[in-house]
């Protein structure tokens, strides 16, 4: 493994000082002088025309300083994407889920907000709702958008090869359908937005969000003012796991209260709220059909998907594509048929969560691997490997794996955490071990600007500021940046500071989704501070009569050989005293040379990545089978992700997605009746604790990516994907029984073993 | 009908006029500023917004501020003492005990109630104390690692 000065080391993040003493401020902890506190009026229909709503009682309220409905909004529609702006972000005529924003209220504090709130009166008239999405799809069922047929919202077919040959070439095939619910992003922090309008009309907010840029854009399109009339800044920001990637009635109705009342206003999600909106992973409906040899090697695959969206777009097609991306990633597969609908119902909306719209996929794939290497007598450890994409190949939608560490990945996995002597041997025992493997997309390319810039600006002493808009949400990219201009200045991680999250004052950034801010925003970091490190190293050069590529940066100074020169702070000084260049300005933008956007009119080809990570999780489980009670024991897991930019921190998102994964595997599930919420608290929705956190166990296979900053890939996202395969595969190992539908809960296993028992006997 | 009370924070007498209504937790972020408790889900199931009651690690969302009458409390902004940050603050920034940091204060706070009373605690009982606490972060596992880091002596 190659070695560096700063990249790579267990640097401590560096925001961690001010988060142990409690300085590290967020949303709520922000107070501006006059500032009033704003709540959200949210539907308690699913469906319905809105007949009226009547304000007055509210506004006469004493403490109310405004109230705002649709009709204080503009009638723009906002959204993710171009094609996907189809929400009104306070609803006028219609309710589509229950929880829909209809109005909000800006009072002097939280109990008259909240009084304000109970005295506005919407009168409705319920129209027929549709929750469950193959139902939706029917003919005659409730229409809930205008321009949607049947209610789909989004198709996407692929076909690649020719499946139906394909299985008729296979030694054995098999179809199984799974199923996936939704699962809450449970960030930390309450989603929150502070607005304040000044004399100029100029918006300013505080924000905890993954992307500031994209929610600076949806409000200069609501309120048809230039960007530069808008101004976003993110506090610290709480967590997000894609669930802080949206504009949402948080940042509309702080906004439109703002403007209406003429005083800042606050508002701050309640958990009910949470519950409401935040966006949610989809639910997923999935049928595979796949056809292998004897050997396992798979020769053709049929993905075919319904997903409940609920009533709006959000981000669009890219959910239904992700599923068909995980299909393709981490195993070959040469024939390949993808039908895949997002529909729209009358529940809560679907979006963007941690491993966004493939670890479904990877769940039931991996699932169904299981099966067939059970159903072929081949080891799940072997199965796999005859399958793994390995360096050089390109899959058959177009993504090139220039580099892959899956094979390696899975054999260290294997042999560390004893596979051959645990394997189908601990069944008398409850115990239990399976296998899953994953991979991702450094940052696929999903909308039309997806470019990172950094600038650098150099203090007086020498001191290094670099500017980038991407936004730490925890994983540590103020870290990671640090650090790679750190290296490439060939000085301390203590000279430099970071400055993030403010629109009027950063590049643009995307933002902080699809595994995109290592791979995009260190690249552009790194120019950045090559073209700095241009501007120091040549007016010095020829001071000291070498050429510029003779001097080296490192240790803080300038060496010609092993000659020490000069300290980085005497050559800055020599620029800047000496030349007309003495303003240490520079500037990088990244994007990535051999990216292409996956075109719908060649069936979805294309390399929508610059490079791919890769995961092998083995877990092994404790089953009761009285109780159908599961304990995680152990993950060992390897993964690809080309190399650790920091250790300490790499190993922080794999452990986190882990426990996210088991999560959603074992416990997490937001269960929805008739569109209703009906275990709307952290508690009753079973987020994991520290009791439920297994061993862990996770190693890095280094690849060095060459397209990656320092080597690296992407860390947040390909670990988790394979955590509910690697889980349910365990659990079968332990009991016999397959559960096609997550979660796997004590329930579903005690019953599965019941019907298991009652075959044995018939 | 707000009543007068006195409450010892950090060190600290505050005399305050207090609606009855009030929780710890809004008096603690609204009237005197100390806003290193967070506010999360407000009904005891998160732990974001503890601090230390009497010595006892407290949901103070769940506590009237009029029920801390006269207690002395200890929040996140009291551990470091003269600049220089508290063993478990250290351990937690070392061993990467954090990310979001939003659950960070919280979690410090259960870690420090424990080993005030019971500097050797074993694994389990480290689990127990911050089993209240949530973080969607990091797994528990360098939370756990940091807690134990400074038990054992190696901050
Ligand atoms: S805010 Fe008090 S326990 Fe969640
Ligand atoms: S560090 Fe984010 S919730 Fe714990």
């Amino acid at each position: 493994m190659q070695e560096y000065s700063v990249v790579g080391k267990r640097v401590p993040n560096v925001d961690s000082r001010v988060k142990v003493t409690g300085e590290a401020t967020y949303v709520d902890d922000l107070v501006l002088p006059g500032m009033l506190v704003g709540k959200v009026l949210r539907s308690t229909v699913a469906h319905a025309r809105i007949v009226s709503i009547d304000t007055s009682a509210a506004e006469k309220l004493p403490g109310v300083k405004a109230v705002v409905t649709g009709k204080d909004a503009p009638n723009v529609k906002v959204g993710w994407l171009r094609g996907s702006r189809d929400r009104l972000p306070l609803t006028r005529d219609k309710v589509r889920f229950i929880g829909e924003a209809i109005a909000a209220v800006a009072a002097m504090d939280e109990d008259t907000a909240e009084e304000a709130l109970g005295l506005i009166k919407v009168q409705y008239e319920e129209l027929p709702a549709v929750f469950d999405p193959v139902k939706a799809m029917k003919d005659g069922a409730p229409r809930i958008q205008d321009d949607a047929k049947n209610n789909i919202a989004l198709e996407r077919h692929w076909n690649y090869g020719d499946v139906e040959k394909g299985f008729r070439e296979s030694d054995y095939v098999r179809e199984d359908t799974f199923y996936t619910p939704s699962f809450l992003c449970g960030y930390m922090e309450p989603n929150a937005a502070v607005a304040q309008w000044d004399a100029n009309g100029k918006l300013t907010t505080w924000v905890s969000s993954q992307a500031p840029f994209f929610l600076r854009r949806e409000l200069s399109l609501l309120y048809s003012i230039p960007q530069g009339k808008v101004r976003v800044i993110n506090r610290f920001v709480g967590g997000g796991f894609g669930g802080k990637c949206e504009i949402c009635d948080v940042h509309v109705s702080a906004s439109l209260l703002a403007r209406k009342a003429g005083r800042p206003v606050k508002v701050v999600y309640t958990t009910e709220d949470e519950f409401a909106v935040q966006p949610r992973r989809i639910p997923s409906t999935m049928t595979l059909k796949t056809g292998v040899k004897k050997d396992g090697a798979i020769v053709a695959q049929t993905s075919s998907i319904v997903t409940d969206g609920g009533p709006y777009r959000s981000v669009g097609g890219v959910t239904i594509y992700n599923h068909g991306l995980a299909n393709m990633i981490p195993y070959r597969i040469p024939n390949f048929k993808f039908d895949a609908f997002r529909v729209f119902t009358n529940n809560q909306v679907g979006m963007a969560k941690r491993g966004h719209g493939q670890i479904q996929m990877r769940y039931a794939v991996e699932s169904q691997m299981d099966m067939i290497a059970e159903a072929l007598g081949i080891d799940p450890v072997d199965i796999r490997l005859k399958n793994a994409l390995k360096p050089g190949e390109v899959t058959v939608n177009g993504l090139r794996m220039r580099t892959s560490g899956l094979v390696e990945a899975i054999e260290g996995a294997a042999r560390r955490s004893g596979w051959k002597q645990k394997r189908g041997k601990g069944r008398a025992q409850g115990r239990g071990i399976g296998i899953s493997c994953g991979g991702f997309a450094c940052g696929p390319k999903i909308a039309s600007l997806t470019d990172s810039g950094a600038i650098i600006k150099v203090n007086e002493d020498a001191g290094i500021v670099v500017y980038t808009g991407a936004s730490d949400i925890g994983q540590g990219s103020n870290t990671v940046v640090t650090q790679v201009v750190a290296e490439v200045l060939g000085i301390g991680p203590e000279e430099i500071s970071v400055v993030t999250g403010d629109t009027d004052v950063t590049p643009f950034e995307p933002g902080t989704y699809g595994s995109r801010v290592s791979w995009y925003m260190c690249n552009a970091a790194i120019k950045a501070a090559e073209d700095l490190r241009r501007q120091i190293v040549e007016p010095v050069a020829s001071k000291l009569e070498v050429k510029p590529e003779e001097i080296v940066l490192r240790n803080g100074g300038l060496y010609v050989g092993e000659r020490r020169a000069m300290s980085f702070a005497e050559a800055v000084r020599a620029v800047q005293v000496s030349s007309e260049k003495g303003i240490l300005i520079a500037k990088g933008t990244y994007y990535p040379p051999d990216v292409e956007w996956p075109d719908p009119a060649n069936n979805y080809y294309g390399n929508i990545a610059g490079g791919y990570s890769f995961s092998a999780q083995i877990a092994e489980v404790e089953v009761d089978r009285e109780t159908g009670q599961v304990k995680l024991l152990k993950v060992t897991a390897g993964d690809d992700i080309g190399y650790p930019l920091n250790e300490m921190l790499a190993e922080g998102q794999a452990e986190g997605s882990i426990s996210m994964g088991q999560g959603e595997t074992m416990y997490e599930n937001i269960i929805v009746s008739n569109g209703r919420v009906m275990n709307p608290s952290l508690v009753d929705y079973k987020l994991p604790t520290v009791m439920d956190t297994p061993e862990m166990d996770v190693t890095h296979v280094i690849t060095n990516e060459p397209g990656g900053p320092f080597g690296a890939k992407e860390v947040g996202e390909g670990f988790i994907v394979s955590i509910p395969g690697a889980i349910a595969n365990a659990i079968h190992d332990a009991t016999g029984v397959w559960i096609k539908e997550l979660p796997i809960t004590p329930e579903k296993i005690v019953k599965a073993l019941e019907a298991k028992e009652k075959e044995g006997k018939s | 009908m707000k009543q007068t009370i006195t409450l010892t924070v950090n060190g600290d007498e505050f005399q305050l006029a207090v609606d009855p209504r009030r929780t710890l937790l809004e008096v603690l972020r609204e009237e005197l500023h100390l806003t290193g408790a967070k506010k999360n889900c407000n009904e005891g199931e998160c732990g974001a917004c503890t601090v230390i009651m009497d010595g006892k690690a407290v949901s103070s969302c769940l506590v009237l501020a009029v029920q801390a009458r006269g207690k002395k409390i200890e929040t996140i902004e009291g551990l470091a003492r003269n600049g220089k940050l508290h063993p478990l603050q250290e351990a937690f920034v070392k061993h990467g005990g954090l990310q979001c940091g939003f659950c960070t204060p919280g979690m410090i706070m259960s870690a420090k109630a424990l080993l005030d009373k019971n500097p050797r605690p074993t694994e389990d009982e480290i689990k127990t104390a911050i089993a209240g606490n949530l973080c969607r972060c990091t797994g528990y596992v360098k939370i756990l690692e940091s807690i134990k880091a400074v038990v054992d002596g190696k901050g």
